[in-house]
């Protein structure tokens, strides 16, 4: 049966627009940027050509390298963070009534929505040096100095948690829902208490849920800019600062677009490692 | 469980209720509870011309980049959904692919771009690169309703002498208009917080996220947290329109 | 009004024939049934004389006018679906007013011809209702009417009475006919039931595997079928295959499975297989009478099965095969002495038996 019945050319045509757009905005950007990863930059001089100057300097510059896995162990640690915290959540939505589901779900949804500045602000308002929480301390007689709760690895874990906590909550969610809960009553009716049912059936189960929320993290935590700018001031550097150092700053194209192509390269291996443990988990 | 999932909710939340809080302070530094109230920040921030600059200039961006993002995305949906069936999905991914692409990368080429067409720091420039972010929305939430559209309707409006333009016009538009608007609430939002493309974009110009970036770089003042509570009450309401007219269903539609 | 005419219509996908060289033309006003099995095609051809299917091959004239290549909303036709499609956020007006407003009818020529529909149909004072207000057989009305307010060339109707009870779904069928017949609108119709084929159709057009099987009225479709599948497909019936034996002028003999069967001749020769068609209805059960004469044929009652007005038999002749039989619940039929493993005596009238030349 014929339901979908427009013809190739028709389809094409109302792809067109956005594909045009995507060409410009997309595809000659990135293409760009790995021509120009791969030219030379002398005395404020770019010449393109192959030259693998650019990831030479990456791999051997010691500094380069050792801010591109302190960016990935800090997106570890997000991500596993969120795993933690957004589970708990997910189950409540899971357990929960139609309505308060929907609630749930609207505070879980609208930090999404809010302004990534704006959740920044509001945690430098807490964390600062003479924010909230070192205020009421020191006021308290509890401390004496204020306590560095920002401007470390720690400020900046918890602000970029609090901004990609929906990315994790969303998609262990919807493979909580998926799970039928017949099958944990089974198990229950078998005799397992419930930490056993939840370790032998809704875990497992949940794997897919799981690996998505991860893999969405990571990749979030490993391209951001803005959190650790402001949560991290120059004591946390990310790779991503360093791309906007070597542009606006020493207007050091290929090497910027370089690091691109590593961060890119990070989060490719993540996806492939991430849809191989998924297969592998399907078995 | 519960408790965890309390807390966690809590620390969702709570952060942003203290910021509006704050921002009501009648002080010229801020702290927690503020020892005195008043608006008097909202209105520096209200009559300050900077600010209403960057605030005219996001709601510009976002009044452009909305509709013809409901246009071009909507268009893909349609495609997709009505289109030949093989390769479907793949061609799906690739329409949606740049949201998953960090805005950086994104960023850093577009400014390249921008740059070698002599376009940086305009509205040429930002409405494309917001465009690119949100079109892929439109996709997935009009796509979603168009999935589970009865399209028998549309041959019912067809066979009645609705040529296939006035049949979706008539018929489907109306149906799924959860989906639209949906649509069309997820691209303004975005556009209107967008923050690291348009920090590689613009120089001179500021959006309100950038004014706001600044304003932070510069100096904590209180005037920040009035126009952080401004900015949230807009998105807050456009969240709550968006979920309680019982648009979303139960596993979130920004998972990809 | 106009004629309907479908030449050598085929559609293939890739490899496979959905539909394959139908050729069938509908006189105006004529009621006419594609029936067959489901992927038998039928659905398949009236999407094509509707647009939403281009025919790979073959002509479609609607009216004079060849369609082939012209997109549906350029046809003239009425199209009622089997899940209604009513617009569910329009009300029952402004669903009937839709086709009108396409063709861009003054408000006070609308207004007219909705509610003129409307009458006949019986649903005047719902036209402010929403669809989801509606019983099922409501809206089917409100489909029909939608359908028929265009005056479309011909109407088109896909299985539209799947979802209906069956009390409701032999209403509607008798006042769909009515109302066709009185607009006198061309009308093609698709169903797998040929209950409801037969009791609505001026022709059946029987399909199988993308091709027509045969065309006729439905008492020749019923009562002379053209090939075994056919017969088969038209209700219960006893297919024995065998051999012409012997002819006379307008009679020929049968041997069949261990039997002897007189028929019509029609074009029978002498040694040519045919298989030949029993309805279980033409049967007649009888007692056995010791030392009559009477001319039947001897066997067991292997079944009875009691279905209420019918009680249906199956019996096994002395070196014959088993025959199936229904009869109407009456003394007669149903007598008290016709038990499993009783013998009784069948008897055909000789039009009961009916060569198929296959």
């Amino acid at each position: 049966m014929e339901k979908t019945d427009l013809s190739k050319h028709k389809a094409w045509l109302l792809l067109a627009p956005t594909s045009v757009l995507y060409v410009i905005t997309f595809l000659i950007p990135l293409a760009t940027l790995f021509i120009l990863s791969f030219a030379k930059f002398e005395s404020s001089v770019t010449t393109v050509g192959l030259y693998l100057d650019n990831y030479q300097k990456i791999l051997s510059d010691g500094i380069t390298l050792k801010i591109f896995f302190q960016t990935v162990k800090l997106s570890l640690i997000i991500t596993l963070t969120c795993l933690i915290l957004g589970y708990p959540v997910a189950m409540f939505m899971r357990n929960a009534g139609p309505r308060a589901r929907l609630w749930i779900l609207f505070f879980v949804v609208s930090p999404l929505l809010t302004s990534i500045i704006v959740r920044n602000v509001a945690w430098v308002l807490i964390l600062g040096r003479s924010g909230m929480i070192n205020d009421a301390l020191i006021s308290w007689g509890w401390i004496s100095k204020p306590l560095p709760l920002m401007y470390n690895t720690f400020g900046v874990v918890l602000a970029v948690v609090h901004v990609y906590l929906s990315f994790m909550v969303l998609p262990l969610f919807a493979a909580l829902n998926s799970i039928n809960k017949s099958l944990e009553e089974a198990a229950s009716s078998l005799g397992a208490k419930p930490l056993n049912v939840f370790l032998s059936v809704t875990l497992p189960l949940s794997l897919p849920g799981i690996m998505a929320g991860c893999t969405l993290v990571f990749i979030l935590s490993m391209g951001v800019y803005l959190t650790p700018v402001i949560m991290g001031g120059n004591f946390v550097v990310t790779l991503p600062m360093l791309i906007e150092d070597a542009v606006r700053n020493r207007y050091n194209w290929p090497e910027a677009s370089a690091m691109a192509l590593l961060l890119l390269l990070a989060i490719a291996i993540m996806i492939i490692i991430s849809s191989r443990l998924q297969r592998w988990v399907n078995r | 469980m519960v408790l965890i999932s309390s807390l966690v909710l809590f620390f969702l939340t709570a952060p942003l209720v203290i910021l509006v809080i704050q921002s009501f302070t009648n002080e010229s530094y801020l702290s927690f509870p503020p020892p005195s109230y008043g608006v008097r920040w909202y209105g520096e921030v209200i009559s300050s011309e900077d600010w209403q600059k960057a605030t005219i200039l996001s709601l510009i961006i976002a009044a452009i980049v909305t509709p013809l993002s409901l246009v071009f995305g909507t268009l893909v949906a349609f495609g997709l959904e009505r289109g030949p069936r093989s390769g479907k999905q793949t061609l799906q991914a690739v329409m949606i692919s740049p949201m998953v692409l960090p805005h950086i990368v994104l960023g850093l080429g577009l400014f390249k771009i921008a740059l070698q067409f002599n376009i940086a720091d305009s509205l040429w420039a930002f409405v494309p690169a917001h465009l690119t972010i949100t079109i892929p929305f439109v996709i997935v939430t009009v796509g979603a309703s168009l999935q589970t559209f009865n399209v028998t309707l549309e041959e019912a409006a067809r066979s009645l002498g609705a040529s296939r333009f006035w049949a979706v016009w008539y018929v489907t538009l109306p149906i799924i208009r959860p989906g639209l608007i949906a649509g069309a609430i997820f691209s303004f939002i975005i556009s209107f917080d967008e923050f690291i493309i348009t920090f590689f974009l613009a120089t001179f110009q500021r959006t309100l996220p950038l004014e706001m970036f600044s304003t932070l770089m510069y100096q904590v003042k209180p005037s920040i947290a009035a126009v952080s509570a401004l900015t949230l009450a807009v998105t807050a309401i456009l969240t709550a329109l968006l979920m309680f007219r019982g648009q979303v269903v139960g596993g979130g539609k920004i998972i990809k | 009004m106009s004629n309907i005419e479908l030449k050598n219509l085929s559609k293939k996908y890739g490899a496979v024939s959905a539909v394959n060289g139908i050729n069938l033309s509908i006189k105006p006003g004529e009621f006419v049934t594609l029936l067959g099995p489901s992927g038998c095609g039928k659905t398949t051809t009236l999407r094509m004389v509707a647009g939403f299917i281009r025919p790979t091959s073959g002509d479609l004239i609607i009216g004079d006018k060849n369609m082939i290549g012209v997109p549906p909303h350029r046809r003239k036709v009425g199209l009622v679906f089997q899940n209604y499609a009513l617009f569910p956020h329009m009300t029952v007006k402004k669903n009937i007013e839709f086709g009108l407003k396409m063709q861009k009818d003054s408000p006070i020529d609308m207004a007219k011809k909705v509610a003129e529909i409307l009458e006949v149909v019986k649903l005047s004072e719902l036209s402010e209702r929403m669809p989801s207000e509606l019983s099922g057989g409501q809206q089917q009305r409100v489909a029909l009417a939608r359908a028929l307010v265009i005056k479309p060339e011909v109407l088109l109707l896909d299985e539209p009475f799947g979802a209906l009870d069956k009390k409701l779904r032999d209403h509607m069928r008798v006042e769909l006919r009515d109302l066709q017949k009185k607009l006198n609108i061309s009308t093609l119709f698709v169903t797998h039931d040929q209950d409801e084929a037969l009791s609505m159709s001026d022709r059946i057009v029987v399909m199988n595997e993308g091709k027509i099987c045969q065309i006729g009225k439905p008492t020749e479709i019923y009562e002379q079928p053209l090939s075994v599948f056919v017969a088969s497909f038209m209700g219960l019936s006893n297919i024995l295959s065998g051999k012409c034996v012997k002819v006379s002028k307008d009679r020929a003999i049968v041997e069949t499975e261990g039997v002897l069967l007189e028929v019509e001749r029609h074009e029978l020769n002498p040694n040519d297989t045919v298989s030949v068609m029993i309805r279980p209805e033409n049967i007649q059960i009888t007692q056995v009478e010791r030392g009559s004469s009477k001319a039947g044929y001897l066997g067991k009652i292997v079944s009875k099965i009691y279905l209420g007005s019918v009680v249906q038999y199956a019996v096994k002749l002395n070196n014959g095969p088993k025959i199936l039989i229904n009869g109407h619940n009456s003394k007669i039929t149903n007598h008290p002495s016709f038990l499993v493993d009783n013998e009784v005596l069948l008897s055909l009238p000789s039009d009961a038996v009916y060569p198929i030349l296959d």
